[in-house]
């Protein structure tokens, strides 16, 4: 009661600050602007006082650190007992240039491996398909087989650094690669670290690296957890990404109710395939965006955390703890960076990053300042690393657990975030679900009307980007120097494949590619198939292929 | 009765960001012109053909993978096969290296990231009106 | 350029069948409304019999431009040759417009026998857009087997298409709420043919029924109007449409029908035509102080005189 009095006796305060004091001043010196606005066009206001936060119960919506509903954190300790781990997505050329990266950025501090693939190999076509062409090698590595694998983890022991891969719709193949990989450096499926992107909804809605229609996809994707969660506990088995979705031009509350709606698709096919939430739940994490407006992105890391937790324990009656956590990578907005005065990247992607590591990120991916220009170079992916490298031991933000949490501003969006993201999952619901959602186009559309929505406002100059709309300096500054990939590995990805097909046993990968078509048309899990071809030294291309006749092929019906 | 100018907008090659070229659908729509939008994913053979069917007065690309130079290059033999005689503009990360030899080629404009609406818009009438009369 | 230099560069190549001329006189009759009938004229010459022309409407989202595209792929692997031609909403506001339908008809896009060209309804609110009869004769005069119409498919007003096309079908999808409404509504009305699309959806059954029991209680000639229940991308139910557009055809050329329908094609482009032309002399000419009276024969005289000039 007392406390109650308290508050109104607040707002009253507040209201005669606002009447007297504030307006004065705004009457005589105006604010910058009309209205100021957070990225989904929540209007904020000049001051946030305790009657913003009086709604919020701080035992049951804030919680504790390792407590559900794990707002402040998954684990009690956060970076006081290890910083989250530095993975920077790398991965370009021939898998012998990348492997050469990798053994750098290794040495260099980095903890965990991100491979990024080119867009054949995530696509499943081989090096020497058509459809290749011009494509090998130029946006990650050039994988066409169980070889191409064999040479990219060279002398990186699986054992003891993690692995993350993004790939979707190719993601059993590539699994299955790295477990075969494993096994010839000696190192045990249940010793393996890492993570599969394995997202195949986002790719519909998003990124486009689809293969197969929406069901399919499904099934793969329910396969891998049903195989994974018995053989590979410690790795995790999807990463939900809300990357690509913000990078589509969704805005903050956008990126955290579809990438929770994914999730819900996918643990609600896991289920219908008879899966159990709490044992498979704790091989899924998620991907988030970490994007310029700073308060904003702290207060969304923290509302996902939040509604996930929620969504698995009251939605899906998971008992185990561990499968109630978000655990998420963030990688710095690449849509941020700008091709003018690159340089000035480097602190977008400081404050960026410094927002993930204030969410409680446990994974992070920081830019390099070159890439609206092209693919990052080796200095400028080092500073990248060190960029994170200062973060954790020199700002001293990482000392204690979730610093900013009790801000006024901070809980306030935190919960607004969550109440307008539950909005959207809700009427996603009413329409069937994610896949219908993203089938009728309905994500897609949201997304793109925000993405233009915000091109807008940059062309008016009601969003300012340094040195691009504003501030801006003549042409004729100094060139950046670039990674030029070279244009040979796609004769060189050729020739390695003709080479495998002339030694490698034919008889024996025809065999192993029959009985993955008859399992694909049959209801077994495609895994242990996968597995078998790849170990045959069957190509990427010629699996998807096989699968490919048996699925059909997904094709973009959507309208803007 | 005042010319309408016909844009298809494509995607050629594997990637799939078409942030980039659906905004710029968008706003070339919004500027008044008919914008036929082909989807990602496109072969060059796709694309050329939308352009003869479809009697664009214009094409704009948008790579963002680094495969440009190759698709362009395809792109335009295939149109000059066909002796289709259509501007180009391409937009996506193209390094500023590769300009000079991108415009050699055929490509009438590039825009790289942060080009405004406005410049665009600009760009692909005075290209088309231009090459119109 | 004048229209009669831009048909003089192209008139050969398009009597010898070249893409490029057959998509450039498309657009010279679009952009020049008032000669189009002088180069309609030109190429009938050309024109032997008649084109069947089908044309396809339905609200948005209801599938009728991945069910164009299996029913022309259907065709297209019998070698027919097929123009399709795709109609777009433009902005009334901009006149910009986006013409997305052929993302929907990859599968056909590649086809040698087939033409896909999208075209925007620049102002004309009846589903289609005021070039639609010229676009149509080109294509005829270039020589189709087959000529398929895909409306903007906006909503009910889309009459347009019943005058334009030989046989009208109505594409509906059992999970698009406003499907219900329109069995009252005038679209209802003017179809050849109901297509139930997306019958794989577990709500399909229920409203296959519901639309034959609604035609059911009308009168002779609705209840006897057939329902095809397809789904289009997975290719079920298409191959018998195929045959029944085929077989409607001769029986309206046997029957008479089709003279019927031709008649009343002709009155309507008439009537459209000459619409136009007096909507651009009324909003070009000052009233004054002319009386009611006066200025219509003022409007009268002046379309007279114009036609003159132009015969």
């Amino acid at each position: 009661m007392d406390q109650e009095n308290k508050i109104n006796e607040l707002i009253e305060k507040k209201a005669l600050w606002y009447e007297k004091t504030f307006k004065k001043t705004v009457s005589r010196f105006p604010e910058r602007k009309k209205e100021f606005k957070t990225s989904y066009g929540k209007v904020v206001d000049p001051v946030y006082t305790p009657a913003d936060v009086k709604d919020i119960d701080y035992a049951k919506d804030i919680g504790f650190p390792g407590d559900y509903p794990y707002t402040r954190g998954v684990q009690p300790t956060m970076y006081r007992g290890r910083f989250w781990t530095m993975r920077q997505y790398a991965g370009f050329a021939s898998a012998e240039e990348s492997n050469k990266r990798y053994r750098y950025l290794l040495e260099q501090g980095q903890t965990g491996l991100s491979v990024a693939f080119d867009l054949p190999t995530q696509i499943g076509y081989d090096s020497d398909d058509e459809m290749s062409e011009g494509e090998v090698g130029k946006v990650g590595v050039a994988i066409d087989s169980l070889k191409d694998m064999e040479i990219l983890f060279d002398s990186i022991p699986l054992d003891k650094v993690s692995v993350s891969m993004t790939i979707n719709s190719t993601s059993a193949i590539l699994l299955s690669m790295l477990m075969a990989v494993g096994e010839k450096q000696g190192v045990r499926h249940d010793q393996l670290r890492g993570t599969i992107q394995n997202d195949i909804l986002k790719e519909y809605i998003a990124r486009g690296t689809y293969v197969f229609p929406p069901d399919p996809s499904m099934r793969v994707i329910v396969d891998i957890f049903e195989y994974g969660s018995k053989n590979l506990p410690k790795f995790n088995l999807i990463s939900i990404s809300g990357y690509h979705i913000r990078e589509a031009g969704a805005n903050a509350v956008q990126e955290v109710a579809f990438t929770i709606a994914d999730g819900i698709a996918y643990v609600e096919a896991a289920i219908k395939a008879g899966l159990d939430p709490n044992v498979f739940g704790t091989n899924l994490s998620f991907f988030f965006n970490a994007h310029n407006n700073f308060i904003e992105e702290i207060s969304k890391f923290r509302a996902a955390r939040k509604i996930w937790a929620k969504v698995m324990k009251e939605r899906f009656h998971v008992t185990n703890e561990e499968a109630l956590k978000l655990k998420f990578h963030t990688q710095t907005a690449g849509s941020t960076l700008t091709a003018q005065q690159p340089m000035n990247n480097i602190i977008r992607v400081t404050m960026q990053a410094l927002s993930a590591v204030l969410g409680g990120t446990q994974s992070l991916h920081t830019n390099s300042f070159d890439e609206a220009l092209g693919l990052p170079t080796q200095e400028s992916a080092t500073i990248a690393l060190r960029t994170q490298q200062i973060i954790a031991y020199e700002s001293g933000v990482t000392d204690t657990v979730d610093p900013f949490a009790g801000s006024y501003l901070i809980e306030h969006l935190t919960k607004d975030i969550e109440g307008k993201a539950m909005e959207y999952i809700k009427k996603i619901d009413d329409m069937g679900g994610m896949v219908r959602a993203v089938e009728t186009g309905y994500v897609q559309k949201e997304i793109l009307n925000s993405a233009y929505e915000a091109q807008l406002r940059i062309e008016k100059k009601e969003d300012v980007i340094v040195g691009m709309n504003e501030f801006t300096t003549e042409k004729g500054s100094k060139p950046t120097p670039i990674l030029k990939v070279d244009t040979s590995v796609e004769e060189k990805q050729k020739a390695k494949i003709k080479e495998l097909k002339e030694k490698r046993d034919n008889n024996l990968v025809s065999e192993k590619l029959s009985s993955l078509k008859q399992a694909a048309a049959s209801k077994e899990n495609l895994m242990p198939f996968i597995y078998e071809a790849v170990k045959a030294y069957a190509t990427l291309g010629e699996i998807t292929n096989v699968l490919r006749e048996v699925f059909g092929e997904f094709r973009e019906s959507v309208i803007l | 009765m005042e010319k309408r100018i016909r844009v298809v907008v494509g995607k050629p090659g594997l990637d799939g960001h078409d942030r980039g070229s659906k905004v710029v659908a968008r706003a070339l729509r919004d500027a008044g012109m008919e914008v036929i939008y082909t989807g990602i994913r496109q072969t060059p053979e796709e694309i050329v053909n939308t352009v003869l069917q479809e009697d664009a007065d214009i094409l704009g690309l948008s790579i963002l993978s680094g495969a440009h130079m190759k698709l362009c290059q395809k792109i335009i033999k295939l149109m000059k096969e066909k002796e289709i005689n259509v501007p180009i503009f391409l937009g996506g990360i193209i390094p500023a290296d590769d300009i000079p030899e991108l415009k050699k080629m055929g490509v009438n404009e590039v825009f790289g990231p942060g080009t405004s609406f406005e410049d665009i818009i600009k760009r692909v009438k005075e290209i088309v009106l231009g090459t119109a009369v | 350029m004048s229209w009669e230099q831009q048909y003089n560069l192209i008139s050969d190549d398009f009597f010898k069948g070249r893409i490029y001329a057959l998509a450039k006189m498309i657009t010279l009759v679009e952009n020049h409304p008032d000669s189009a009938w002088k180069i309609i004229e030109t190429l009938k010459k050309n024109t032997s019999g008649d084109t069947p022309t089908i044309g396809f409407t339905g609200s948005p989202g209801a599938g009728k431009s991945t069910l164009v595209s299996a029913y022309v792929s259907m065709m297209a692997a019998k070698n027919q040759k097929i123009g399709v031609i795709a109609v777009d909403p433009s902005s009334p506001f901009t006149m910009g417009a986006f013409l997305g339908d052929r993302i929907r008809m990859r599968d056909i896009s590649e086809s040698e026998s087939v033409y896909i060209r999208s075209v925007a309804s620049r102002g004309s609110v009846g589903g289609l857009c005021d070039a639609i009869y010229d676009i149509v004769d080109v294509m005829k005069a270039f020589g189709f087997d087959k000529i398929i119409i895909e409306t903007v498919g906006a909503g009910q007003s889309e009459i347009e298409i019943v005058y334009v096309a030989d046989t009208v079908l109505l594409v509906m999808s059992p999970d698009s709420g406003d499907e219900i409404q329109m069995f009252k509504a005038g679209i209802m009305e003017i179809a050849d043919g109901y297509v139930v699309n997306k019958i794989d959806l577990p709500q399909a059954n229920a409203f296959s029924v519901k639309l034959r029991n609604t035609l059911a209680l009308e009168n002779d000639v609705k209840s006897k109007r057939k329902v095809f229940e397809v789904s289009a991308s997975k290719n079920l139910g298409v191959e018998e449409l195929e045959k029944w557009i085929d077989q409607f055809y001769s029986e309206m050329s046997s029957n008479g029908e089709i003279f019927k329908r031709h008649e009343r094609r002709l009155k309507r482009r008439v009537r459209s035509n000459l619409m136009r032309v007096m909507d651009n002399i009324i909003s070009s000419q000052e009233v004054g102080k002319n009386s009611l009276r006066e200025f219509k024969s003022m409007i009268v005289k002046k379309y007279i005189q114009q036609e003159a000039c132009d015969d």
